[in-house]
């Protein structure tokens, strides 16, 4: 079964194995990197957190006690990184066009940059509660133990974030 | 929103920055290894050499302790005391600013001052001043009793550009000084920003178009006219207090932050996220149990005794029926009146109190 796999991987990489670590960092590549660059706006830029946070998730795994946890662990040390890469200037131009064969209906490219832009916006705090309850699709537990906070605290940020985002965007984003 | 995070696509470049990751762990890994073999080997032949100078150096072990009992510091026994700063509660606050702004249109001037932030909200002082007297109808209202205006205005800030994202005043709340003078204080949410941190001064436009007032009969009266002012508003958080509750109950509803400012309390809202502001609202009693004045999201604490506040969050039609019923002495009956905290208690959604200084203490306060 994949859950067993990877609870056995994660207790080897508990005990030192780079190769367990290996494959459970290969499963959720595509996973970490896409957080980083929602984080950060930057495809370099995610890259290196992305490199970060795998040194640092190995170099600090014997404290994750939970093997169960891992993505959310993992993820928190992501967040962690994130915050020292975060950047003003993003490049959410180049999108549309990268994106144009994926559109759906109701949702534009453009639409879904100035999204993206308008999170970009949210103070540090907020623009991750909502990266980790709408994009990662985390529960406002996991946000909490990721970000280090009450989970009151994560439905405090959620609603400020929603309040900011209307702003911006018709309310149609944050109910799908 | 899930599939969202789908479409970012990944650069082909993530298999070798983790490849080199996981390279890079693996070298650290050996050279633990190595250093933790040299280490052993370096504290075997320490203890062989320590083996050897212990037998034959037995007698320097006393003057290495006096020596050291000489080296250890004094150290105090006097405790430390931690004092938590207290505000200033007792001192007549000051002016926030010594800026005075006047307009006069139709017939009104309005004086707009004491203009000031505290982080959460911004202040204004507003004195309407009427050439011709106000109706009779509003002269139950000229006792000091606390009345509430409505206005049309909008207002622009520097802090995001055009759209400033302060939503424009709607109410000013005060009291009548005399038959032509009403003196109200607007209060205005400030919209959190970029790094987290308002200005500590930034400049507002505010344009007043009408002032409506309610009589008793239900009828509107409105001055129209065109006010405009250019503040400038300025960081004062001397009596302001900010506490985070954020606590909720099953349902993910609650209170999130409150802020006590030297006039008012305002508690934030924490609701789930299909739910609708609209729906909820929150209510402050002071320690008797009464409920406070109201003005807009705020209740203010003048005159109140404030030792103890209970701040419950109701569903917003509940609670209207409930206020309407207990002020029309429908719980004067039976076992006889009951405080209205008591009857909130039961009824809300969540519930909590928070203990302030207060100027004023009530014969009676609210077990």
């Amino acid at each position: 079964m994949e859950g067993d796999t990877n609870i056995r991987d994660v207790k080897r990489a508990v005990r030192g194995s780079v190769d367990a670590y290996g494959r459970l960092i290969e499963k959720n590549k595509d996973y970490l990197y896409r957080t980083a660059f929602l984080y950060s706006g930057d495809e370099e830029a995610a890259l290196e957190i992305v490199q970060e946070t795998v040194l640092k998730g190995f170099r600090s795994i014997k404290q994750l006690r939970n093997p169960e946890l891992f993505r959310t662990w993992i993820t928190r040390i992501l967040i962690n990184t994130s915050k020292d890469y975060y950047r003003h200037e993003i490049r959410y131009a180049q999108m549309p066009e990268e994106e144009a064969a994926y559109e759906e209906a109701g949702i534009t490219a453009e639409e879904r940059a100035d999204l993206y832009e308008a999170i970009r916006r949210l103070p540090e705090k907020y623009r991750t509660a909502v990266i980790l309850r709408y994009f990662d699709g985390l529960k406002q537990e996991e946000i909490a133990f990721v970000m280090g906070i009450p989970r009151g605290s994560v439905s405090a940020y959620l609603t400020r974030a929603k309040k900011e985002l209307r702003k911006y965007l018709k309310e149609g984003y944050l109910n799908g | 929103m899930g599939r969202q995070l789908d479409r970012i696509p990944v650069p082909e470049k993530l298999d070798e920055v983790i490849g080199e990751s996981l390279r890079q762990l693996r070298r650290e890994k050996r050279k633990k290894r190595m250093t933790a073999a040299a280490g052993l080997a370096a504290a075997v032949s320490v203890c062989m050499a320590g083996y050897v100078l212990g037998r034959n150096a037995v007698q320097y072990g006393e003057e290495e302790q006096q020596t050291a009992a000489g080296n250890i510091e004094a150290r105090t026994d006097e405790p430390e005391y931690l004092f938590a700063r207290g505000g200033e509660e007792d001192e007549i606050p000051a002016e926030h600013t010594d800026s005075v702004y006047l307009q006069e249109s139709e017939g009104i001037t309005l004086t707009v001052s004491n203009v000031y932030h505290n982080g959460y909200t911004m202040y204004m002082t507003v004195l309407m001043r009427s050439e011709e007297p106000f109706s009779d109808s509003l002269s139950r209202y000229r006792e000091g009793q606390g009345y509430t205006a409505e206005l049309e205005s909008r207002g622009a800030s520097e802090l995001e550009g055009e759209n400033s994202g302060i939503p424009d005043p709607d109410i000013m709340t005060g009291r009548f000084i005399d038959d032509r003078t009403f003196a109200g204080t607007v209060c205005t949410a400030l919209p959190d920003q970029e790094n987290g941190e308002i200005p500590d001064q930034f400049a507002y436009e505010w344009n007043i178009s009408s002032i409506s007032m309610e009589e008793d009969d239900g009828s509107k009266v409105t001055c129209r006219g065109d006010w405009n002012f250019q503040v400038e508003v300025e960081k004062n958080t001397g009596r302001t207090e900010v506490t985070d509750i954020n606590g909720t109950n099953r349902n993910g509803e609650g209170i999130g932050r409150v802020v006590k400012t030297a006039d008012d309390i305002y508690a934030e809202i924490l609701i789930p996220e299909e739910a609708r502001s609209e729906d909820y609202t929150v209510a402050v009693c002071d320690a008797s149990g009464a409920l406070m004045n109201e003005a807009g999201e705020y209740y203010r604490t003048e005159n109140r005794d404030i030792s103890t506040v209970y701040i419950f969050l109701c569903d917003r039609e509940e609670y209207e029926k409930l206020k309407s019923g207990y002020r029309s002495g429908e719980n004067a009956a039976g076992s006889g009146s009951r405080i209205f905290a008591e009857i909130l208690k039961e009824h809300a959604l969540y519930s909590t109190e928070l203990h302030f200084r207060s100027q004023y203490l009530c014969v009676y306060q609210m077990a």
